[in-house]
C-alpha cells in the first residue's frame, strides 16, 4: 500500500513535469531539432536575448498582465463589497450568477463580442476624431477586453472571504470611530488581504496566459508573446522561444518557492532554510528585473538607430505575414524589416517603424481584415484568397508596374489570373504542393510510380498524413482522379469525397503543422506538404524525399496586397518596391525556403550556390535549386493545361459561396462520418448513462429523505403543541 | 441619577417580522444595567440600535438629552464589546487597544500611557506583541473590554460577551466586569439570556420578550415581585398556578385557601399565584394545606428537585430532604411564599412542570437562534 501510493504519487509528477523538462531540455539543444538532443549549448538563449520581437512582446504581455491584474483586482475588489453589502437576496444572487457569466463563456464568444464592440466605438470614435485608427485605442481595448475577463475571478476570490469574515469586524471598526471608509481600509482589506492577492494572482497568470481574446481584440502593433509564438506555428516554435518559457517557469517556480518561505516565516526558520530562501529570492528577482528591463530596453534599440536625432512623428505602418515568413535576423540573416527602416529614412529623411505581426491561414487574415477595426498597411495573401478580395473590394488599387523594381518579377508571375493588370498585387513567394516521403520506410517502387495514390497505399497503413484543410485534402484526390479543383460541379467534390472516405481508414490523421515533427521523428512515413517546408525538414532528417505526382500539383502565389483601408498606401507601396529588391529578396527566400518569383534571385549565384549547398539531394542528384525551380517539370503543367484547356489550372481558385458551403459541409462529413471510431459512441454513452443513473439515484435519496424530515416536523410539531 | 440614554417609542422589523414593539426605556448615567430575555426577544437588536449599527423603523433615541436617532456609529460617544470579539487579526494586542487612540491621531506617549493602564487592568500586561489568534477565549474577551474602554466611552454595550466561555471562566469574568464598571463609574448595557448573570451583576434588570418589555426593576423586585407568568419563569424556577382571589390576603388554589400578603385584586378575581420551588415545605400528607404524589425526583447537589402531581397539576419542590418516588406527601406554604399576579397574555403558558424537560426547552432556545 505504502508502495502503491508512492508509485501513483511519482505518476502524478511524472505527468505533470516530463513535458516542462522536455521543453527545459530542448532550450539547450545545440541544433534547432525536437528529436534529438545534440549537445548543450546557450545558443537559443543568445539568440532569444537578441530577438527583438519576442522580448517587445514579452513587454507587452507583462506590461498588459501586470495593469489589467491591479485593474481587476481594484475594481473586483470594490464589486464583491458592492455585492456583499446589497440587502435583497434576489439582487445578490441574480448580480452574482451576471458577474459569472463571463467566467462561464467560452474565451472564443467574449473575444469575439469584445472585437465587435470595439469595432462599434471605433466607428463612433472616428466620427469625433476623423484620422483616429485602431492602434491609437488598440492598447486600451486589449486592457479594457483584460480586465473585464479577469474581473468575475477576482471576485470569485475575494466575495466568500469577504462573507466569511460577517460585519462584526467592520461594526467593531465602526464602533471604535473609524468612518466606513477607513472601516473598509483599516480593517476589512487587510483581512481579505490574501483573498484578493490570489484574485490579483490568478488574474495576472490569466492576462498572461491569455491567447483567444488577445487575438480578436489586438491592435497590430501590441502583440503579446502567447499571439507571437502561435504565429509562429505556421512552420516551427523556434527554440529561442523554448529558452523564454524555460526562463519563465524558473521564474514563476522561484516566486512560488519564495510565498512559501514567506507563509512559514512565524515559525523559527533555520539558518539552512533562511540561506536557501535567500538565495532564490534574489536569483528570481534578478532573473524577473532582468527580463523586465532587457525587454524594455531591447524595444528601444531600434529607435535609437538611424534617426534618433530627427524629430517628429514617426509613421507606422502595419504589415501582416505568415508566421516565419521574413528573413528576420534570427541566426544572423538580414533583418529586413529594420533594413526597410533605414532604407526609408535614408531616402526620405522620415522615420517610419514597421509593425509586424503574423497570422497562421488565409482564412484567419481575412476574418481579422474584414472584422476587426485593425487596419494593415500590408498583407500577404494566397492567391485564391487574392481573388476574393479583390472581388469583395477589400484591396487597395495601385499599378504594381510604376514601382521601380517591378521589372525584378519574372513575366511567368506577371499578370497572374486573380490579378490579370497586376493592379492589386505583387508576388512574394510561390511554391508547389508534393509527396514528402521517408526512404527507409517506403519502398523504391511505390515511389517511382510518382503518383499521389501513394497516399491510398494500404501497405502504408497508418503511416500517412493528410491535410487537415478541405481545399488541400480534397486537392490530393483530384489531382490524382484528374478532376478540376476549382470545379462547380458538386458531383465532382462528390466523387473526391468517396475518394477520401476510402482514404480514411489508412490514415494517422489530418495534420497541419504537426507534420514537421511526424516527418522528421519518423512517426508517418509519407505526407503531402509544400516543398519549401519539405527542405526546411529535410534539414534536419535527411532520410525524407520528395516528388511532384505526375498527375499534377498545385501551385501557388503569395502576393503582398495593401488593404483598402491601409493608412499609408505610398509607404506600403515603398515597402513592397523594398522587398523586390536584391538583397531583401535574396534575405527572404534564403530564410523562408520557398521559391521566389524574383529574377535577381533566381539567377544570383550565391544564392544559387547556397540553395544548391541546402543538405537536400534527390534521386537523380537534384538539389534544392533544382526543386524550386528547375524540377517541376514543365510537362506537368503543360500536360495539366492541355487537359482543361485553361493556362492556370492548377492554381486553386476562389470559390461561389454555394461551392464553398458545399465544400465545407462535404468536408464536415468526411471527418464526422464513419470515421468515429466504435468506442468513441460506446464511451459517450456511458458517460451519458452514467450521469442519469447519478441524478436518478440523487433525487431518489432526496426524496427518501424528505419523507423523513416530513414525519420529523411534524412530530416537532405535536410536542410543541403538547408543551 | 440623570438620564443618559433615553428610547422613544422605539420600533424595529425586519422582513416585515417586528422584532421590538414600540418601545420606551431609559439608561441612567453610571448604572449597570441587563436587557434581559430569551433568543430572539429584542435585546440585541434594542442595544444594536443604541450602539447605531440599525436605525429604528419609528421612534427616537436620545443621548444626554440629545437626539442621536440619525448619528452614524462612529459619531457616537457609546463602544461596544461584541459577542465574538471582534479582535482584529492582522493587529497584535496593543495596537488592537491602541486602534481606536490611532484613529484620533493622538501622540505616541499618551497612547503608550493609555494602552499600558487598560493593559492592566485586563490583567494582560506583558501580552502587548501577542497575536490575537494565539490568546484563549478569556484574554480576547479582555483585549477586546481593553479596546473599547480605552478611548473612555460614556456607555459600553456588551453583547453577550461571556456567551463563548466556560462556566468557571465565565463567573470570574462576571467578578471583574462588574469590578471594572464600578471602578471606572461609566454606564454598562449588559445583554444576556442568563438570568443568573443578569441578577448578579445588574443594578436595574430589564426583561424582554417578543420585543416588549416585560419589567424593569432591581434583581430583587424582578426575582420577588415578578409582575407576570413570562417573568415568574424566566427568571429561576416557578410554580404559576391558577387561583382566585377570595379577598385581599386570601387565595383559593387547587380547592385549598391559603393566607398571602398580596391584596388590592377585586372579590373572586382570577389570578396567577408564584410559588417559587424552595418556598414549598414537604410534610406529612395529613400535615399539608395539600396532598400529592411524587412523580419524579432529580438529585441536584445542594438539593433534591420533587416532581409532585397535586390534582393534575405537576409542582416543583426544592428540598434538602429525600422522598421516594409515588410516595404520598403534603405541602406547606409560607404567606410570604405566595405572590400574586394579574392575569396576563403569558398566563397558562408556563409554570406547568408536566411536561418538564431540560433537553426541550434548550431545543427550542436553540431554534429561536437559528431564526433570528
Amino acid at each position: 500500500m505504502k508502495y502503491a501510493s508512492r508509485i501513483y504519487l511519482c505518476l502524478i509528477f511524472a505527468v505533470l513535469y516530463i513535458p516542462i523538462v522536455t521543453l527545459m531540455l530542448f532550450s539547450f539543444n545545440a541544433e534547432n531539432s525536437t528529436a534529438e538532443f545534440t549537445g548543450f549549448s546557450l545558443r537559443w538563449y543568445i539568440e532569444l536575448f537578441s530577438s527583438t520581437e519576442a522580448f517587445t512582446a514579452l513587454r507587452n504581455t507583462l506590461v498588459l498582465a501586470v495593469l489589467s491584474a491591479l485593474l481587476a483586482t481594484v475594481i473586483g475588489t470594490l464589486a464583491a463589497e458592492g455585492i456583499y453589502k446589497m440587502r435583497s437576496k434576489l439582487l445578490k444572487s441574480a448580480i452574482n450568477s451576471v458577474t459569472n457569466i463571463p467566467m462561464m463563456n467560452p474565451d472564443i464568444v467574449t473575444g469575439m463580442s469584445m472585437m465587435l464592440f470595439f469595432a462599434a466605438i471605433m466607428g463612433i470614435l472616428a466620427v469625433v476624431i476623423p484620422n483616429i485608427s485602431y492602434n491609437d485605442i488598440g492598447f486600451a481595448a486589449m486592457l479594457i477586453s483584460h480586465t473585464t475577463f479577469c474581473l468575475p475571478y477576482v471576485i470569485l476570490s475575494v466575495l466568500p472571504r469577504i462573507n466569511e469574515l460577517g460585519d462584526t469586524m467592520s461594526e467593531a471598526a465602526l464602533d471604535l470611530g473609524c468612518t466606513p471608509a477607513q472601516a473598509f481600509f483599516k480593517v476589512k482589506l487587510p483581512n481579505i488581504m490574501p483573498a484578493v492577492l490570489s484574485g490579483m494572482v490568478m488574474a495576472f497568470t490569466l492576462s498572461l496566459d491569455d491567447f483567444v481574446i488577445s487575438y480578436f481584440v489586438g491592435p497590430s502593433n501590441f502583440q503579446t508573446l502567447p499571439l507571437l509564438i502561435y504565429s509562429m506555428t505556421k512552420k516551427k516554435v523556434t527554440p529561442d522561444m523554448y529558452a523564454l518559457s524555460t526562463i519563465i517557469i524558473v521564474t514563476v517556480f522561484l516566486l512560488l518557492v519564495i510565498s512559501n518561505f514567506k507563509s512559514e516565516k512565524s515559525s523559527a526558520a533555520s539558518r539552512k532554510k533562511k540561506l536557501i530562501s535567500i538565495v532564490t529570492i534574489s536569483v528570481a528577482a534578478v532573473l524577473a528585473i532582468a527580463l523586465v528591463i532587457s525587454s524594455f530596453f531591447i524595444d528601444d534599440a531600434p529607435a535609437t538607430d538611424g534617426a534618433a536625432d530627427v524629430g517628429g512623428d514617426v509613421i507606422t505602418i502595419n504589415v501582416y505575414n505568415w508566421g516565419e515568413y521574413i528573413s528576420d535576423g534570427f541566426d544572423g540573416s538580414m533583418n529586413v524589416n529594420e533594413e526597410f527602416e533605414k532604407y526609408y529614412f535614408d531616402k526620405y529623411g522620415k522615420r517610419v517603424k514597421v509593425n509586424y505581426t503574423t497570422y497562421a491561414t488565409n482564412e484567419d487574415m481575412y476574418s481579422k481584415l474584414s472584422n476587426s477595426a485593425v487596419k494593415y498597411d500590408i498583407v500577404v495573401p494566397s492567391d485564391y484568397m487574392i481573388q476574393k478580395m479583390i472581388e469583395e473590394d477589400m484591396l487597395y488599387e495601385f499599378d504594381a508596374s510604376s514601382l521601380s523594381n517591378f521589372g525584378n518579377i519574372m513575366d511567368d508571375y506577371k499578370g497572374l489570373y486573380y490579378d490579370k493588370d497586376n493592379m492589386y498585387s505583387v508576388p512574394y513567394t510561390c511554391g508547389m504542393m508534393g509527396i514528402i516521403y521517408n526512404k527507409s520506410m517506403v519502398s523504391e517502387e511505390d515511389v517511382r510510380e510518382m503518383s499521389w495514390s501513394l497516399l491510398w497505399n494500404q501497405k502504408y497503413a497508418g503511416k500517412i498524413l493528410q491535410f487537415n484543410n478541405p481545399r488541400d485534402a480534397f486537392a490530393t484526390a483530384m489531382y490524382m482522379e484528374g478532376l478540376d479543383v476549382n470545379s462547380t460541379d458538386p458531383e465532382v467534390w462528390d466523387q473526391a469525397l468517396d475518394l477520401l472516405i476510402k482514404q480514411k481508414p489508412i490514415l494517422q490523421g489530418y495534420v497541419n503543422d504537426e507534420i514537421f515533427n511526424k516527418m522528421t521523428t519518423e512517426s508517418a512515413a509519407i505526407a503531402p506538404y509544400f516543398v519549401g517546408d519539405f527542405l526546411t525538414m529535410a534539414d534536419q532528417e535527411p532520410n525524407l524525399g520528395f516528388y511532384y505526382p505526375k498527375e499534377g500539383v498545385n501551385y501557388f502565389v503569395d502576393a503582398m496586397c495593401i488593404p483598402k483601408n491601409a493608412e499609408h498606401p505610398e509607404v506600403a507601396m515603398e515597402y513592397i518596391n523594398f522587398m523586390l529588391s536584391e538583397e531583401a529578396a535574396i534575405a527572404n527566400a534564403e530564410y523562408i525556403g520557398y521559391a521566389s518569383p524574383n529574377r535577381l534571385v533566381v539567377e544570383n549565384d550565391e544564392y544559387r550556390a547556397y540553395m544548391e549547398d541546402y543538405g537536400y539531394e534527390g534521386e537523380n542528384g537534384e538539389t534544392a535549386y533544382d526543386l524550386l525551380y528547375n524540377v517541376m517539370p514543365a510537362e506537368i503543367n503543360k500536360a495539366y493545361n492541355e487537359m482543361f484547356g485553361s493556362n492556370d489550372a492548377s492554381c486553386y481558385r476562389s470559390f461561389s459561396p454555394e461551392i464553398q458551403t458545399r465544400v465545407n459541409t462535404l468536408w464536415e462529413n468526411l471527418k464526422l462520418s464513419d470515421a468515429t471510431e466504435p468506442w468513441i459512441h460506446v464511451l459517450s454513452i456511458g458517460i451519458v448513462v452514467l450521469v442519469a443513473a447519478f441524478a436518478i439515484y440523487s433525487i431518489y435519496i432526496k426524496k427518501k429523505r424528505s419523507r423523513f424530515y416530513r414525519y420529523r416536523d411534524r412530530d416537532n410539531k405535536r410536542t410543541a403543541v403538547a408543551k | 441619577m440623570a438620564k443618559l440614554i433615553e428610547l422613544k417609542g422605539i420600533s424595529k422589523s425586519y422582513d416585515g417580522e417586528k422584532v421590538i414593539d414600540s418601545m420606551d426605556l431609559y439608561i441612567r448615567d453610571k448604572e449597570f444595567i441587563t436587557l434581559l430575555g430569551p433568543s430572539g426577544c429584542g435585546k440585541t437588536t434594542t442595544l444594536r440600535i443604541i450602539g447605531g449599527f440599525e436605525t429604528a423603523d419609528e421612534g427616537q433615541v436620545f443621548f444626554d438629552g440629545v437626539e442621536i436617532s440619525d448619528v452614524p456609529a462612529y459619531k457616537r460617544q457609546v463602544n461596544t464589546v461584541f459577542q465574538k470579539y471582534a479582535l482584529f487579526p492582522h493587529l497584535n494586542v496593543y495596537e488592537n487597544i491602541a486602534f481606536p487612540l490611532r484613529l484620533k491621531k493622538l501622540d505616541e506617549e499618551e497612547i503608550r500611557t493609555r494602552v499600558t493602564d487598560m493593559l492592566k487592568m485586563v490583567a494582560l500586561v506583558g501580552f502587548e506583541n501577542k497575536s490575537v489568534s494565539t490568546l484563549s477565549g478569556g484574554q480576547q474577551q479582555r483585549v477586546a473590554i481593553a479596546r473599547a474602554l480605552v478611548s473612555h466611552p460614556r456607555v459600553l454595550l456588551l453583547d453577550e460577551p461571556l456567551g463563548a466561555l466556560d462556566l468557571k471562566l465565565r463567573k470570574d469574568m462576571q467578578n471583574e466586569l462588574k469590578s471594572i464598571q464600578q471602578k471606572i463609574g461609566i454606564t454598562f448595557v449588559y445583554v444576556t439570556h442568563d438570568q443568573e448573570e443578569a441578577l448578579s451583576m445588574s443594578d436595574t434588570v430589564v426583561v424582554i420578550a417578543d420585543g416588549e418589555i416585560q419589567q424593569i426593576g432591581t434583581p430583587t423586585d424582578i426575582y420577588n415581585e415578578p409582575k407576570n407568568a413570562f417573568v415568574a419563569d424566566f427568571i429561576g424556577e416557578s410554580n404559576i398556578i391558577d387561583g382566585v382571589m377570595l379577598e385581599d390576603k386570601k387565595v383559593k388554589i387547587a380547592s385549598h385557601v391559603f393566607d398571602c400578603v398580596d391584596g388590592g385584586y377585586d372579590k373572586n378575581e382570577p389570578v396567577d399565584v408564584v410559588i417559587r420551588p424552595e418556598d414549598v415545605d414537604v410534610v406529612k400528607p395529613e400535615d399539608g394545606m395539600l396532598q400529592g404524589q411524587v412523580t419524579a425526583v432529580t438529585f441536584k447537589g445542594v438539593h433534591y428537585e420533587i416532581i409532585v402531581d397535586i390534582k393534575g397539576f405537576k409542582w416543583m419542590i426544592q428540598s434538602t430532604d429525600y422522598v421516594a418516588p409515588d410516595a404520598i406527601i403534603g405541602i406547606y406554604i409560607e404567606p410570604e411564599g405566595i405572590h400574586i399576579m394579574k392575569k396576563s397574555k403569558y398566563s397558562g403558558m408556563f409554570g406547568d412542570y408536566s411536561s418538564f424537560s431540560d433537553e426541550i426547552d434548550q431545543l427550542s432556545d436553540a431554534d429561536a437562534a437559528e431564526e433570528f
